[in-house]
């Protein structure tokens, strides 16, 4: 448990870190920024506690927006996202496993790992875009950001999980 | 009461989230004008200090392409100053003319560079990038911007020999200026800053700091060029005339630039001279 703690520690301070100084700092063809500090989240097991999830989320937001000039929008989105994840994980991960494994290509199969970093994604650039943008009224300039950020998040994350995870 | 005990254990982390989210918003929607931010932004102190490593860092990594650019900045200046050199030198030019032009009219200015020169020698020659295929012919005057050089004593296609006023065989008519008293301009080789004005009647009153320029008795030099102002007073060898000292405006030393003096009829003198001669 403990080593687990220090586990997500260490990737929490890697991520932020990453992106604090690397991905934040991109601007790609004026909309996509990547937001990989999500993939935290991606590295909670189901059966952790439902308050555990929302404190992980919210503190790791929390820390982007202390350097990114946004607070509380990196910590927002992130606290709804983490009060979603649960349920997509349980979408997607098989019924008879063990419960306290970080979800992975091998635990869920790659596809269904995809499908679920691809949602966790999804849903946390929508949180993030909506409250960014705050109204419709640049409707298109939002789904470009929308989908451009999205698109660059997952695959920066799945090629981290792929690291992560030797096959 | 149990029940709702229970109910609130399993669904606390509702309560949670809505803490959470609560203030996440409290602090976008409350905080989003710079002032009241400054606790929970880069303008804290831990932040702030770990924005500036970042900032030193990236600094120090593009210092390639900035020093890239300083160097291209520095060839781009490198030619400007080039072009207004250039510039200034055509400017001099007419400046020198326009300043000169009551006492060089009928004569035509050409700039050039001094190649190669002497300074200490008995007899010094000054070598100019301009030749016979540029116009210059023997016996011209030679100015710069402060005074007169010389005179042009041997030619080639495209370079010129000057005989300086540093020269022991130079002998330039000359005149003190604002007044008829005339003399010849000699060298006796010591200091190349000094030179003698010779054959200055004994009644002239000559003071120190008087100008000294040319008289225009010949066709090489018009009149009223700057040659030096006097600075000493003395009596010649055998007693008859003064002979000053003067201190040449022309600093040789520094020479560079050059004006070659053509003059228009310069061409039409030299012929009636060789008629002269081949009279006699």
């Amino acid at each position: 448990m403990t080593q687990n703690l220090f586990y997500r520690l260490f990737w929490a301070i890697v991520l932020v870190a990453l992106q604090i100084f690397v991905f934040g700092q991109v601007c790609l063809f004026g909309y996509a920024t990547p937001a990989i500090y999500v993939y935290i989240l991606c590295l909670l097991p189901l059966s952790t506690p439902r308050y555990a999830w929302l404190l992980w989320g919210f503190f790791v937001g929390l820390m982007v927006d202390m350097f990114s000039y946004s607070p509380g929008l990196g910590a927002a989105s992130m606290t709804l996202t983490a009060m979603v994840t649960p349920l997509l994980l349980r979408l997607y991960i098989p019924k008879d496993t063990v419960e306290d494994h970080i979800p992975s290509f091998k635990l869920l199969s790659k596809w269904k790992y995809i499908w679920f970093v691809s949602s966790v994604v999804l849903f946390h650039q929508a949180c993030f875009v909506l409250l960014e943008f705050f109204s419709f009224f640049r409707i298109w300039d939002m789904i470009t950001a929308f989908l451009s950020s999205s698109l660059i998040t997952i695959i920066i994350i799945l090629l981290f999980a792929k690291v992560r995870e030797p096959q | 009461m149990q029940r709702l005990l229970d109910f609130l254990k399993k669904y606390s982390y509702w309560f949670l989230f809505l803490l959470l989210e609560g203030l996440s918003l409290l602090l976008l929607f409350r905080f989003n004008s710079y002032q009241k931010s400054v606790w929970v932004t880069s303008a804290n102190a831990v932040s702030g200090k770990i924005l500036e490593w970042k900032s030193d860092f990236s600094k120090y990594i593009s210092l390639i392409d900035i020093n890239q650019q300083l160097t291209q900045k520095n060839i781009l200046l490198e030619h400007r100053v080039q072009q207004l050199t250039e510039e200034l030198r055509k400017k001099e030019v007419e400046n020198l003319s326009v300043a000169l032009s009551d006492s060089i009219k009928g004569y035509e200015l050409m700039a050039a560079k001094v190649v190669e020169s002497s300074l200490f020698k008995k007899n010094n020659y000054i070598t100019i990038n301009k030749g016979e295929n540029d116009g210059v012919e023997c016996e011209m005057g030679v100015v710069c911007g402060t005074g007169v050089v010389g005179i042009v004593y041997a030619t080639s296609p495209h370079y010129a020999i000057v005989m300086p006023l540093l020269n022991g065989k130079s002998n330039i008519s000359c005149q003190i200026r604002g007044t008829d008293y005339f003399g010849y301009l000699r060298w006796n080789g010591e200091h190349p800053k000094y030179a003698s004005m010779e054959d200055v009647p004994r009644h002239a009153k000559i003071e120190n700091g008087m100008e000294v320029e040319t008289s225009g008795f010949s066709a090489v030099f018009p009149e009223g060029i700057k040659v030096g102002e006097v600075v000493r007073t003395e009596g010649s060898a055998d007693g008859l005339s003064y002979c000053l000292q003067v201190n040449l405006s022309t600093d040789f030393a520094s020479l560079r630039d050059v004006y070659v003096l053509k003059s228009t009829s310069h061409a039409e003198i030299k012929q009636l001279h060789q008629g002269i001669i081949k009279e006699k």
